[in-house]
């Protein structure tokens, strides 16, 4: 266990390194710069610029001086943001990312797994096929047009809530729906299969035979065991939840990272577009990596190597 | 003892020959939704394909028709540059099919000869391509997508159907990890089996059995991975439009309709709500018929 933990912390470094090789090589191998504005700079103004963030140096010795600062936590400075530092930017925008992922996976386990259990315990009901209906649903409509719909609905019909800002809860609920709803689809399915996988077991039928009382065995047993396959999906969730979170940031204007993503990539600001990839890479491999070593606890079965 | 004795036939009842992929047919048309989103996918190509012939004119401007609400001369209304929806929808649709059918084949292109290659040689190729495979699985798959999309559209490439080009080649780069293990794994499951064995002990060389044997029964798992990845793709589009990072104005695609429409959604929300539409129902409809060609190629997973 331990070894494989090691193991699989160290494969974490090679991945983010690759990341950070193809996200810079891909940056720089477009022509055009970050200085490209509607009226063009004087040839003078952009070598200073070019000198002053060291783009003046050949490519590969930027990117060997990048990622001897990211080694001591230094992502450089962001062009756009009056040089302003990559990583206050992203410290800046992480407490609304995470809260706006944390709502919408709140929102998709309180959504999806309650569903996936009543689907799985009234097998072939109207209630199973409701629940599947959603789950189909939510799981085929994009995030942004899941957001495109509720904002028709509950702004534009109902002037119930505002379309775009940060800071009170009625601003957080389209955002953290339309960003939950798909994820909650996906927990309902697995959660109903794995809990029909879970019903037929022996030992339910064993704690049945002992005159268990029906709720204890769903309690104990059922659910229990059928919650494993969920967990395991959580990283993915997880995953999801921070990388699909941009989209939805920039529908509804709320400044978390993936903001400062999708400005980067339009102003063509390096620093900015590398530590945000950076960012969400690792916040990934990381998220990946904690359902892991929680999947090797809560399954006994489960032995690495 | 009797002088004529029963007559015992022994040609084969007149039965119907259950082939896999017949079997499958029939499973499928069984399948009440897989069949309604099948209909609405075949009509979506329909409509692609006549596109020009039903709305020739999906960029036309009619100053003095702007913002016509639905109904009347122009069925879904019309937008700021007077231009007709249900016109620009139609063109879109042509813009989501191209999307679904051209990504995959890229994806394809690239992913079934890394899986394959990976399981028929073994050793160090499959390490190495296994590993390469982890790490672009690593890349969160829309932020390099974006990546390279923002790359590619400094080239003159991107030109080509209106952008579409780079979008088909962005989402094919970022997308092959799957199809490419897919591949693998079926074909390393597929060469312990023993009809494999019997076929190599009748003397059947190596492409023989990969061509006749791996490759057809590896194909149902990689079709049904394939009908899930166009309503993946054409997402994908929709999304990098909507950001404005997909197809060139003016070319219509249904995301770049949803960005235009959300400037006024408060005054107009037709102009969203249609695309939005579009968008729901055509991924709805493939990911029935998804469903129902798993269900009906693999009828061991139901």
């Amino acid at each position: 266990m331990q070894l494989y933990l090691i193991r699989r912390v160290l494969w974490i470094i090679p991945v983010l390194f690759f990341i950070t090789l193809i996200t810079f090589a891909l940056m720089h191998s477009v022509p055009g710069g970050p200085w490209d504005r509607e009226k063009r700079l004087a040839p003078a103004v952009v070598e200073n610029l070019n000198r002053r963030y060291g783009l003046d140096k050949p490519v590969w010795l930027q990117y060997v001086d990048f990622l001897g600062n990211a080694v001591h936590g230094d992502l450089g400075v962001s062009f756009s943001y009056q040089d302003r530092k990559v990583t206050d930017v992203i410290l800046e925008g992480l407490p609304v990312t995470a809260t706006l992922a944390f709502s919408a996976l709140l929102v998709a386990l309180i959504m999806g797994i309650p569903m996936g259990i009543i689907a799985a315990i009234k097998q072939n009901s109207w209630a199973d096929y409701l629940c599947l209906f959603f789950a189909t649903i939510g799981g085929a409509v994009p995030n942004f047009v899941m957001a495109m719909l509720l904002i028709i609905v509950f702004s534009v019909g109902l002037h119930w809530l505002p379309t775009s800002g940060w800071g009170t809860w009625q601003k957080l609920l389209m955002p953290a729906f339309a960003l939950g709803v798909y994820h909650a689809a996906l927990l309902a399915r697995i959660t109903r299969a794995s809990m029909i996988e879970a019903i037929r077991q022996d030992y339910v039928r064993t704690a049945r035979a002992k005159g268990m009382l029906e709720s204890l065995i769903l309690l104990r047993h059922i659910l229990k065991n059928a919650m494993i396959p969920v967990v395991t999906i959580l990283g993915p969730v997880a995953a999801g939840l921070i990388a699909g979170s941009f989209i939805i940031e920039s529908i509804f204007a709320v400044p978390g990272v993936g903001k400062f993503f999708i400005q980067g990539i339009f102003a063509r600001d390096y620093g900015l577009m590398m530590g945000t990839t950076l960012f969400y890479a690792a916040v990934i491999a990381f998220a990946n990596l904690a359902v892991d070593i929680l999947y090797g606890f809560i399954d006994p079965r489960i032995r690495y190597q | 003892m009797t002088a004529h004795a029963t007559k015992i036939d022994l040609s084969a009842p007149p039965r119907h020959q259950a082939s896999l992929w017949g079997d499958a047919w029939h499973r499928l048309l069984r399948n009440r939704m897989a069949v309604v989103g099948g209909g609405i996918v075949i009509l979506l190509l329909l409509v692609a394909l006549l596109a020009n012939f039903i709305a020739p004119y999906p960029n036309k401007q009619d100053y003095s028709a702007v913002f016509q609400a639905p109904g009347g001369k122009y069925l879904l209304g019309t937008d700021n540059l007077g231009r007709d929806q249900l016109s620009r929808l139609i063109h879109g649709a042509r813009v989501a099919v191209m999307v679904g059918i051209f990504t995959q084949i890229v994806i394809l292109a690239i992913g079934l000869p890394i899986g394959s290659m990976a399981a028929l040689m073994g050793g160090k190729v499959d390490n190495l391509l296994m590993r390469l495979t982890d790490i672009v699985y690593a890349f969160p798959d829309l932020l390099l997508i974006i990546l390279l999309s923002t790359v590619l559209r400094d080239n003159p490439l991107r030109d080509v159907w209106g952008g579409l080009l780079i979008i088909f080649f962005a989402i094919g780069v970022a997308n092959w990890v799957g199809i490419a293990r897919l591949t693998r794994g079926q074909l390393l499951s597929l060469k312990e089996r023993d009809f494999v064995e019997a076929a190599r002990a009748l003397g059947a060389n190596n492409p023989h059995i990969i061509w006749k044997h791996l490759l057809p029964n590896a194909l149902g798992p990689i079709i049904v991975s394939v009908t899930f990845g166009i309503p993946f793709a054409i997402f994908t589009e929709s999304t990098l439009s909507f950001l404005g990072l997909g197809m060139v104005p003016p070319n219509p695609s249904w995301g770049s309709m949803i960005q235009d429409g959300y400037q006024a959604i408060f005054a107009y929300p037709y102009l969203v709500l249609f695309p939005a539409l579009a968008i729901a129902i055509t991924l709805l409809s493939f990911t029935f018929l998804g469903d129902g060609l798993r269900d009906a190629l693999d009828p061991r997973m139901k």
